[in-house]
């Protein structure tokens, strides 16, 4: 083994890692010290410094700050990550919590083609599956406004434009517990304990150190917030009308259930239940379609 | 007008296209042929051009691209039928095919054929269609089972409403189909001017930027048929169209203002704006669906197919008809083959057979040329065939049956929680019983599972569904080595459930290696669930007969045939050529020799199954013939390299003489349910996925499970007697 190459691939990880880190703190205004990249990259405080005078030689950065080439760098890492997470999310069957690692693993590894070439592929994607604007080949992003879900008044309808992956715990129980981007959420009460979030016609209780990973803005006009409930809990014999897919839906599975008919408005009704209650076929537009359950949970429906 | 099929890089030859035997390249008018799946898309095709395609009742049977032609006032009319597909936003392979086509290859006319009981859902495809082109012959297809159904259509009225001619037909009975052929004539050679429905934009920030975006290209090219269209496509950042735009092919424009408008119009349009598209396009079908149907009471709609699903699918009826219905299949098809079998066994060996060798004997042959044509090609060609042929000719168009009544989807529906629970779809519990016919058929019928982990997976493991080959031999050894363990008042029911056992334990097998890939290899690829339960359809019974002859049948053995005639050439020599006084055979058995110990079978046996990988009919009679050959047993057999079968008494006089055990029964069953596919079926699986890798996981994985079981058992059965 080269152990030459090695050493320069671990060094390039390091870096494009210390670079997204010093663009994310001068996005957040955070200030920014070698003591700062140690703790986030756990690596010790000499390697830390020793990242940042590299970064300095090579000219991405000047006194704890990104050069202009070190912010496009930045940029460049960032596209490739967020656009392999959009590729994971869309055209693999790999589990959410894997999207992160496993982007976090590719975006080191990926050329500029490799990236455009993917870019090409998903139809030049706005956003990442968790929210995220992923940066233009020419290194445009726009801001993205929004709170914390723990700063937002109770009440008030909110969609989630953002949930951060990291750390991967917080993530992971998010995920578990069905918050993506584009969910419609609102906030029943709120303590300094903890916060009774209602999503979906489910309530969910979240600390509020949790609830600060998404980030919320008002939800649009129109957006549904009234009752609704899964297709998959509706009795059979019932008729019910769409009110909307879950954005938990996402990818080929998206596509499908709206290629089937399932779309707002659409009326459905529960015909077949299997033999081991399990798939139900339902009746939409003069059409008799099999679902399994977890499909017919993403299906928010009104009943009359 | 435009032929221009083949001439841009997206239709050139080669990119899915596949010619029926008829020469359509000097064609006056092309004609695309569009539909959802499942509509009679594919009748529609063969009644127009007179050729046979089948198909079944399933969603999306029309999987390579079919052209035809068909001539009407004295011009010549190429059709070509796109992948049914349910949109054309070019988000699967299917749709881009069809898409591109009518998009780049600019057909003359574009037919589409929709389900007059499903309309509404049909009308949003016709939209998507109207969208992209002017030239557009809407059919209504199905016309007699909306009329059995009492739905009314008002085609006058579907004519205004999307601007373009509509023609009724029910093309199973032949119906509505000149009407359809002079519409289309008319509408190609320019007599009739169409003036497609254009959806109008609803309010809301998507829509504004789509608006905005469809006056910058109106700007931009003016003389674009489908400006909001393509407004559409560049804001979903569609590749094709991008490029198409850059390369002029809507005209000359400055394609980088267009392009960059696009880009800073993106990001307003959020994530949700084609959800709102697909959601326009539904309303829209629907209102201009309720204009144009009439449906009678509902109360009395479908009742007797509601009445007939409740029970199929019933908690207590559904699995008990399920086991009745397929054990008569099976019972038609074991008692059903076994007499022209015989028919055809006698024909080809009893009779052909000796009077071709008498023949080349006569015409002065060498010996080796005789034997390695008549005894080596032929022999193992008829033997297949013998076989082969009389289980499938019955077993395949009795489930061709079942499948155009609409009962197999149900089957599927039953069963999906099973296969769920394994990782994999519910209609692979049909891949799996059509495995049971024939394994190559069985990997093709995977078809049928539209998402690609588990149509992988349902290759995968089709292999561990006991095929018409492997049955003889299962029934074979176990009646001549654990039927005769039993008292011989029961030795019929005990060997029949040793055969049941290890087909059970294939069953078991199947879901278990489904469980493990769905969980490693396959993790990565796209899973998705579809089953429609499409409507039950009186089967037309002589036609079924007539295309799964043609289409399963014959193709299925065309390939065994192909595959077992080398087979044959290799086993007759193996058995003939001599290096240092042995046979390559009797070399080989000896080095396989230690190999077969641990596995508990022989030497004999492992190179009969390496030499008649084509084809598992053959593999018991080359084991009589080797085992003949290097055991050096006297009276028996017809000679080196010629196999052959023989009383059971004989037969089981040959295996023991030949070292065979309990245990190398037990293992040779065990062994027959678990190795590699025929050669036939691995060639199928590279067919169909198109992949060295997964071919070659489908081969590997059976027969590495099979050494493993064969030795544990080799092992256990040494240890405990």
């Amino acid at each position: 083994m080269n152990t030459n190459s090695t050493v320069r691939e671990q060094d390039r990880v390091l870096v494009e890692d210390a670079l997204k880190h010093l663009y994310n703190c001068a996005e957040h205004g955070q200030p920014l010290c070698a003591e700062g990249l140690a703790a986030n990259e756990e690596i010790s405080l000499a390697e830390a410094k020793r990242i940042l005078s590299a970064l300095e030689q090579a000219g991405l950065a000047s006194e704890c700050r990104l050069t202009e080439t070190g912010r496009a760098y930045a940029l460049q890492v960032i596209r490739a990550h967020r656009l392999y997470e959009t590729y994971l999310a869309l055209e693999t069957g790999y589990d959410e919590r894997r999207w992160h690692p496993q982007a976090h693993d590719k975006e080191h590894r990926l050329s500029a083609e490799e990236v455009n070439e993917l870019a090409v592929r998903l139809g030049h994607p706005r956003f990442d599956p968790h929210g995220d604007p992923i940066p233009t080949a020419d290194g445009h992003m726009p801001e993205v406004a929004g709170k914390p879900l723990s700063d937002w008044p109770p009440g008030q309808a909110a969609r989630i434009i953002h949930i951060e992956d990291e750390p991967e715990a917080v993530y992971a129980q998010l995920a578990a517990l069905g918050f993506v981007p584009g969910l419609i959420v609102r906030v029943l009460s709120a303590t300094p304990q903890r916060l009774m979030v209602e999503a979906e016609g489910q309530q969910h209780v979240l600390a509020p150190m949790v609830a600060a990973n998404l980030t919320v803005t008002d939800a649009p006009a129109g957006a549904v917030t009234g009752k609704v409930s899964p297709l998959s809990a509706q009795p059979t014999g019932q008729c019910c009308r769409v009110a909307q897919l879950s954005p938990r839906c996402r990818g080929a599975e998206r596509r499908r259930l709206m290629d089937l008919g399932f779309v707002p408005g659409t009326v459905v009704e529960v015909e077949l239940r299997g033999p081991m209650g399990d798939p139900t076929g339902y009746r939409v537009r003069e059409t008799l379609v099999a679902l399994r359950r977890e499909q017919a949970e993403w299906v928010l429906v009104e009943t009359a | 007008m435009s032929t221009a099929c083949g001439t841009c890089k997206e239709c050139a030859p080669g990119n899915g296209l596949r010619k029926l035997g008829l020469d359509v390249d000097k064609a006056d008018f092309v004609v695309a042929l569009a539909g959802n799946p499942n509509v009679g898309k594919s009748t529609v095709f063969n009644a127009l051009t007179g050729l046979r395609q089948h198909t079944g009742n399933w969603p999306g049977k029309t999987v390579v691209r079919a052209e035809g032609a068909f001539q009407t006032e004295g011009r010549d009319f190429k059709l070509v039928d796109l992948p049914g597909t349910y949109s054309l936003l070019a988000r699967s392979a299917d749709e881009e095919v069809a898409r591109d086509f009518i998009l780049f290859a600019k057909p003359d006319v574009t037919l589409v054929v929709v389900d007059a009981t499903r309309l509404e859902r049909n009308l949003n495809l016709v939209l998507q269609v109207l969208e992209i082109t002017d030239r557009v012959v809407l059919c209504i297809n199905l016309m007699d089972e909306a009329r059995r159904h009492g739905i009314t259509v008002d085609v006058e009225g579907l004519a205004r409403d999307l601007g373009v001619p509509v023609v009724a037909t029910a093309a199973r009975q032949r119906e509505g189909l000149a009407e359809l052929v002079a519409t289309v004539a008319s509408v190609a050679m320019g007599r009739t001017e169409c003036r497609p429905y254009r959806s109008r934009d609803a309010s809301g920030e998507a829509h504004e930027a789509l608006r905005e975006m469809t006056s910058v290209v109106t700007a931009a090219l003016p003389s674009l048929p489908n400006a909001r269209w393509v407004a559409l496509r560049l804001l979903d950042g569609d590749d094709h169209v991008i490029r198409a735009i850059r390369a002029g092919e809507f005209g000359e424009t400055s394609a980088d203002g267009l392009l960059a408008k696009a880009e800073e119009l993106r990001w307003k349009v959020g994530q949700e704006f084609h959800d709102k598209i697909v959601e326009t396009t539904y309303a829209d079908a629907g209102r201009i669906a309720r204009r144009s149907l009439a449906y009678p009471d509902a109360s009395s709609r479908f009742q007797w197919e509601r009445r007939l699903d409740k029970l199929v699918t019933s908690r207590i009826w559904g699995f008990p008809l399920m086991g009745l219905l397929f054990a008569a299949v099976f019972w038609i098809t074991i008692t059903g083959a076994n007499v022209p079998s015989g028919w055809l066994y006698d024909l080809f060996i009893g009779w052909l057979y000796p009077l071709l060798q008498t023949a080349g004997q006569n015409v002065g042959l060498p010996w080796w040329l005789n034997g390695l044509l008549v005894d080596g090609i032929y022999l193992a060609t008829a033997w297949v065939v013998a076989v082969m042929l009389p289980p499938m000719a019955i077993f395949f168009p009795i489930f061709t049956l079942l499948e155009d009544l609409g009962y197999l989807p149900r089957v599927a529906f039953n069963l999906d929680t099973l296969f769920k629970r394994a990782g994999a779809h519910g209609k692979q519990a049909l891949s799996m019983m059509m495995g049971y016919g024939c394994n190559a058929a069985g990997v093709v019928a995977t078809r049928i599972i539209d998402s690609p982990r588990e149509r992988l997976i349902a290759i995968i493991t089709n292999n561990f569904a006991l095929c018409n080959g492997r049955w003889p031999t299962q029934i074979l050894i176990a009646s001549l080595f654990i039927g005769v363990l039993a008292p011989p008042a029961l030795a019929g029911v005990v060997s029949a459930m040793a055969v049941v056992g290890v087909t059970l334990l294939g069953v078991v097998f199947m879901f278990g290696v489904s469980w493990v890939l769905s969980r490693t290899v396959l993790r990565g690829e796209v899973s998705t669930f579809s089953l429609e339960l499409p409507p039950y359809r009186p089967p037309r019974v002589l036609q079924t007969i007539y295309t799964s002859l043609i289409d399963r049948t014959l193709v299925v053995l065309w390939r065994a045939v192909v595959f077992a005639a080398p087979a044959g050439c290799v086993i007759w020599l193996v058995s003939n050529v001599r290096v240092d006084n042995l046979t390559l055979a009797e070399h080989a058995v000896e080095w396989l020799g230690p190999l077969g110990w641990l596995m508990g079978l022989n030497g004999v046996i492992l190179l009969a199954y390496i030499i008649a990988i084509p084809a598992n009919e053959i593999v018991i009679p080359t084991v009589l013939m080797l085992t003949v050959l290097t055991s050096g047993i006297s009276g028996v057999g017809a000679g080196a390299g010629v196999m052959f079968e023989a009383e059971d008494a004989s037969t089981k006089v040959v295996l023991t003489q030949g070292g065979w055990t309990l245990l190398t029964a037990v293992n040779l069953m065990l062994f027959s349910l678990l190795h590699n596919p025929c050669s036939t079926t691995i060639y199928t699986i590279y067919k169909e996925t198109r992949s060295a890798k997964w071919t070659a996981l489908a081969a590997l994985l059976p027969v590495g499970l099979g050494i493993l079981v064969t030795s544990l058992v080799a092992l256990a059965a040494r240890w405990f007697f």
